[in-house]
């Protein structure tokens, strides 16, 4: 019999992972146009030739990130195409041509951060985490944001104080920004006095988990860039946004908001501080990310550089050792990851990881009634009665649910993932959430 | 669309891989020292009572739920659990049809009434022991001598339950009692509740797995013990010994088996720690000052129907910031 032992499970340590293996150039790349923020409007008319790092789309406002071509080809078609999260969304799809434009090399005048946070904003970097902002506007000092925006929204005058740059992994399994940090640790140095003029913040934070190993060259130089480096346990969600910034700031984040920018705080990860740095050594916005491939029963586990928007049946077709039947493709990893429909979804910056699992690997929730155990209220990071929202949501009283606060859920799945019962909690919360929201919209 | 053969859930995509059942046997598997014990002391005659009540009790849960046209659910174990936990406390010399009644009061009105697993109320055992104690109090009543199988001689101080002793003829008739007997449970009793080394060993497996969380029985037993000891220091010829009271039967087992249990127990930490004080606190006023010898289980009900209202003392939702209001 199986130990019963509730850990809070571990994120992996793998920051000795083997450098990516970079992918080949795909027959066509596909860009969705949708972001958090609204949808950007299409730039360019089918058949038309492209240029790697050509924006494709553009936002009517500030907000919405604009999309770039990550490879030189022609427009072959402007159609909805499966997204990541379950559903089509209108996307460009490209198709590759034999000659690629060489990378950029038109530099970034450093000196002035205006124009650094203008190049920021208008690369349209995207993140992994859901995020209230996007990027630029995130990690920007309100100066910075006042000369773009007319009027920014509260959060976005606040000052930042702490510069947390974040070396922890999402969720256990994902070891990403672990190894990223490893691999491109002078990379990252560099890219640290960027941020720190861009934000003005008067406290810079490097958190990465008490097992990270990292060279005494790169803490005695992280030091003598002024970043504190913070050891945090290695114990899933502490990485996530409103966890971290807790942590290393000792003020809450306000939820439902999850809005870090509220305790004058900014919050980026390891991967996403290089696409920067990639950004003002080029000029051009980044045209690939990296993502792991993980197929736990085969025993793959393996960092590919691919360009963006390659999609993931190409991807797939160029690796080798993966399960030639997977039952279940993650986008993410085991806790947070969406499963997809179908692998035809375009690899986007906000994924940094794809799962595979096979029909044995697969966790089946259950209809068995909760009998009160607890352990969901003991673990919640967000210290919620998740056993009590559950109900509340299966039984529709959205209402309550939302007075007992169902908006601060992180979704995070430690509830599902201890629950005795196999209970669907984070499915039982998001549906209530979204009857919530439609409810609103409603009325 | 092509769409590939993939299965399609919410997040997480992986368990921690323990389930219903599992903590169910787990806490039976917890329970084993403490049929062997009633083995040990009472012979056969408490085995046979463990028997009827588990066999009685899951007969019940599967025909009941047959019957409803719910889910069958037996195989989770927690119907043979509670008869387990009903026949601990219940005298080894209760007759067998007796058993089965409370088995079968215990599955039927205080738990599947109720909407079965997790829905109830008070603790399923305990309304079978206090069915049974309502109506048949004289059978109840009778005990039979520990014979201990090897190894002890047998404890022959008294010929009632400790608790009943001390409660009927005063402390003067338990003075001379060992504590060692206490401890072994070399005591007239219940099948279960005499052995406090037994519910001690189960109950730290108990704790040791993580079945449940230390509050309930620590502050159960802590807060049982101050109680008692303050009224000991004020009056020591009309209050036994503090430490007597947590050995003497029930308060071990009802602190790691009965109180704690899933359905009806709070489920956050400052409601455990209140549930816990208040269990201890009311077993020993209604010891002390009751009409009944028994506290630790009238305690346990009563504290059962506070838990809804004690599971409204809550921790601090994270972010929750006036700002957002």
């Amino acid at each position: 019999m199986k130990l019963l032992n509730i850990k809070q499970p571990s994120a992996a340590n793998q920051a000795s992972a083997a450098a990516p293996i970079i992918a080949p150039l795909p027959k066509q790349v596909v860009f969705p146009l949708v972001s958090p923020w609204g949808e950007a409007s299409v730039l360019v008319r089918q058949g038309e030739q492209v240029d790697a790092g050509q924006c494709i789309a553009k936002g009517d406002e500030v907000l919405v990130p604009p999309v770039y071509a990550s490879v030189s080809g022609t427009v072959k078609e402007i159609k909805t195409w499966p997204g990541q999260l379950g559903k089509d969304v209108l996307s460009i799809i490209i198709e590759t041509s034999e000659q690629q434009s060489p990378p950029g090399t038109n530099a970034i005048n450093l000196e002035d951060p205006h124009e650094v946070f203008r190049q920021v904003l208008a690369a349209g970097i995207r993140e992994v985490d859901p995020r209230p902002w996007p990027l630029a506007l995130r990690i920007s000092s309100p100066d910075l944001i006042a000369g773009v925006l007319p009027s920014p929204a509260g959060p976005l005058t606040q000052p930042i104080e702490t510069l947390i740059i974040n070396g922890m992994d999402r969720q256990p399994g994902v070891y990403i920004r672990s190894a990223t940090l490893v691999q491109q640790e002078n990379d990252l140095l560099e890219s640290i006095p960027l941020l720190q003029k861009l934000s003005s913040a008067t406290r810079s934070v490097l958190a990465v988990t008490d097992v990270q190993s990292l060279s005494g060259d790169f803490q005695q130089k992280l030091s003598a860039l002024g970043v504190e480096l913070i050891r945090c346990p290695n114990k899933y969600p502490l990485a996530l946004e409103p966890l971290i910034t807790q942590f290393v700031t000792k003020k809450e984040v306000p939820q439902p908001a999850n809005d870090t920018r509220m305790v004058g705080a900014a919050v980026l990860d390891v991967s996403v501080a290089l696409n920067i740095l990639a950004l003002v050594r080029t000029g051009k916005p980044p045209t690939e990310s990296i993502v792991q491939v993980d197929a736990p029963s085969a025993g793959v586990r393996q960092l590919v550089r691919v360009p963006i928007g390659m999609l993931l049946e190409d991807l797939v077709g160029n690796l080798s050792g993966l399960p030639a039947k997977p039952a279940k493709v993650i986008i993410g990893g085991l806790f947070l990851g969406h499963a997809q429909f179908s692998s035809a979804i375009p690899i986007s910056q906000e994924i940094d990881a794809v799962t595979f699992q096979t029909a044995d690997e697969l966790h089946r929730s259950a209809d068995e009634p909760c009998f009160n155990c607890g352990y969901c209220v003991r673990h919640c990071p967000m210290q919620l009665l998740p056993n009590e929202l559950g109900k509340y949501c299966e039984y529709g009283k959205f209402d309550d649910a939302e007075r007992n606060f169902l908006f601060h859920c992180i979704e995070c799945g430690i509830c599902a993932y201890v629950c005795p019962a196999k209970r669907p909690m984070v499915q039982l919360l998001r549906f209530g959430k979204k009857e919530l929201l439609a409810m609103r919209e409603a009325s | 669309m092509k769409r590939p053969d993939l299965y399609v859930s919410m997040s997480p995509h992986v368990h921690a891989g323990y389930s219903t059942r599992q903590i169910m046997f787990e806490t039976i598997i917890a329970t084993l020292p403490l049929i062997f014990a009633g083995w040990f002391f009472f012979g056969w005659a408490a085995l046979q009572i463990v028997i009827v009540c588990v066999v009685i009790a899951v007969i019940t849960e599967g025909v009941w739920q047959k019957a409803t046209g719910r889910p069958v659910t037996i195989a989770d174990g927690s119907a043979a659990l509670t008869g387990i936990l009903l026949a601990l406390v219940l005298s080894p010399d209760v007759p067998w049809w007796m058993a089965a009644l409370g088995a079968v009061v215990a599955i039927l009105v205080g738990k599947q009434f109720y909407g079965g697993l997790g829905q109830h109320p008070f603790n399923a055992a305990l309304v079978g022991w206090a069915f049974i104690f309502v109506s048949y109090q004289a059978a109840l009543e009778s005990f039979l001598m520990p014979e201990p199988r090897w190894w002890l001689e047998a404890g022959g101080y008294l010929e009632y339950p400790p608790l009943d002793v001390l409660k009927l003829d005063g402390i003067a008739a338990v003075a001379d009692l060992p504590w060692t007997d206490l401890i072994y449970g070399n005591v007239p009793g219940t099948i279960g509740t005499t052995s406090i080394l037994a519910a001690l060993l189960g109950g730290v497996y108990l704790v040791v797995r993580r079945i449940i969380d230390w509050y309930i029985p620590v502050c159960f037993i802590v807060a049982a013990w101050i109680f008692g000891f303050i009224f000991w220091q004020i009056d020591p010829e009309a209050y036994a010994n503090p430490t007597l009271h947590v050995l003497i039967g029930w308060i071990v087992l009802g602190a790691f088996f009965l109180a704690p249990e899933k359905g009806s127990s709070p489920v956050t930490v400052q409601a455990m720690i209140l549930y816990g004080i208040g269990c201890g606190v009311l077993t020993m006023i209604f010891r002390s000052w009751g009409t009944f010898v028994q506290g630790v289980p009238f305690a346990i009900l009563l504290m059962n129907t506070l838990t809804p209202l004690l599971d409204r003392i809550r921790p601090r939702v994270v972010g929750r910031v006036k700002e957002v209001a």
